[in-house]
């Protein structure tokens, strides 16, 4: 698609987003007109941490991934997401600059909409706003879950259940289209030592491993690394 | 309809919750008539991981702890909370079950709200939306914080910012963390043992000192100097 997409093209794109779901096709016309399409190479950055924040972004088609970094470089994905997806709101909420570094995974086309005109949409529309509500509950049921896993699964167990996450993300062909490093920084490990787990699930049958994919061949199996 | 004393009381606790404070005075009332003191006892669990989830809670006095245990036990504290704080207000929004268990850690009286009375009256009021989105977006950046803290910190330094943040939400900003050890242990995610020598260490520092069911910040500036990324 080229860069300047026209507005019909992007008010179709916002029908499938949750979050606009429940406007009117003029309304979404409407917030189409004020929305730009910027386009992402693979692992390009769209915002770094601690930018100033103006922005919320909605995914058209792609994948991009979350993350925040210590002084030291070391790197934790807090969440992946796909089309239909939506990030850059926390920091419209508490006027902070941005707290974790976007990176588009793959090619990945997004819609960018100003403070002002997101804030205008919500506050017309109290559907909108409550899908919204509801997403942010999500973010911290997921998160928290996280937290759960990081506690109480040990290394291997936390692959295992990374995978099967991203599979569904990914949809259900069973490919997975992300690094081992991008696996190492969304279970907080080392590179070395998630290595070390998905070589043993590879030669167990379970995994295959390519270099820029991993594709589950054995399902059950790999549901059943998860131990408690 | 004539508001009892109770109520006007409740509605003044509600006035001084950012959650509230853009309600109109009446709506505070309207919210308050429909709310009822609930007394749980020391360790009296206030909800389980998995109930339903169909009121939240606002604390009148006592604490409580957020927390998920495990089926062997094992327990990770999420957060803690007092008087003039909300909980159980997550699971409302998607209508999903409870997502931890909440246990009174002293005695504590909460009231509790009906979902359907809270959102018909938050809905009516931009403000009060803003704020709950703005109480929702503060919860997201501490647990994403969380993940970050389990990643990149060691235990010592886990321990040190624990007590920081705890000490930061406590009301006057009071340099006392009411928790036992173990408590403290499910928090930052180690063993009771290993917590235990990260505690004697940073009393030994002189950063804190350390009473039976609680934990007195002495330096906060030590005790900062101990979290290290």
């Amino acid at each position: 698609m080229p860069a300047v997409a026209r507005i019909p093209a992007i008010a179709d794109a916002l029908g499938e987003v949750p979050i606009f779901a429940a406007l009117t096709v003029e309304e979404r016309g409407e917030l189409a007109s004020h929305m730009r399409v910027r386009q992402f190479a693979r692992d390009e950055v769209i915002f770094h941490r601690d930018d100033p924040s103006g922005h919320f972004f909605v995914i058209v088609a792609g994948t991009v991934k979350l993350a925040s970094q210590d002084e030291a470089g070391r790197e934790v994905t807090i969440a992946i997401l796909r089309g239909g997806g939506h990030f850059g709101e926390l920091e419209l909420f508490d006027d902070l600059p941005r707290s974790v570094t976007v990176t588009a995974i793959n090619e990945t086309q997004v819609l960018a909409l100003a403070r002002t005109d997101f804030f205008a949409v919500l506050e017309r529309h109290p559907r909108a706003m409550r899908v919204l509500l509801i997403s942010l509950a999500r973010v911290i049921r997921d998160t928290s879950r996280r937290i759960e896993d990081l506690v109480f699964l040990d290394l291997p167990s936390r692959v295992a259940k990374a995978l099967l996450d991203l599979r569904s993300l990914h949809g259900a062909n069973g490919e997975i289209h992300l690094t081992q490093e991008d696996i190492a920084s969304f279970v907080g490990a080392t590179r070395a030592s998630v290595n070390r787990v998905l070589s043993d699930l590879e030669q167990q049958g379970i995994l295959g491993i390519a270099r820029r994919h991993i594709e589950i061949r054995d399902l059950p199996r790999l549901q059943a690394q998860i131990r408690y | 309809m004539q508001a009892s004393p109770h109520a006007a009381a409740v509605a003044g606790l509600l006035g001084e919750m950012p959650l509230f404070q853009p309600l109109w005075p009446e709506e505070r009332m309207r919210l308050a008539m429909q709310m009822r003191p609930k007394r749980f006892a020391k360790g009296e669990v206030i909800f389980h991981k998995d109930d339903p989830a169909t009121h939240l809670f606002v604390i009148s006095s006592g604490t409580v702890k957020i927390s998920i245990q495990d089926e062997t036990g094992r327990e990770v504290l999420i957060a803690v909370y007092r008087g003039g704080d909300a909980f159980g207000d997550l699971a409302l929004f998607d209508d999903g079950p409870r997502s931890a268990t909440v246990t009174a850690l002293t005695e504590t009286v909460a009231y509790a709200l009906s979902a359907a009375e809270f959102f018909a009256v938050m809905e009516k009021n931009p403000k009060a939306l803003r704020a709950l989105l703005a109480r929702l977006t503060r919860i997201v950046r501490r647990v994403t914080g969380q993940v970050g803290d389990f990643v990149f910190l060691d235990l010592e330094s886990r321990v040190a910012k624990y007590l920081l943040d705890l000490s930061e939400v406590s009301p006057g900003g009071k340099a006392d963390v009411e928790l036992t050890q173990e408590d403290l242990a499910s928090f930052v995610g180690g063993t009771r043992a290993a917590v235990n020598r990260a505690l004697a260490d940073l009393e030994k520092l002189g950063a804190i000192r350390i009473g039976r069911r609680h934990v007195e910040i002495v330096d906060r500036e030590r005790l900062r100097q101990e979290i290290r990324y």
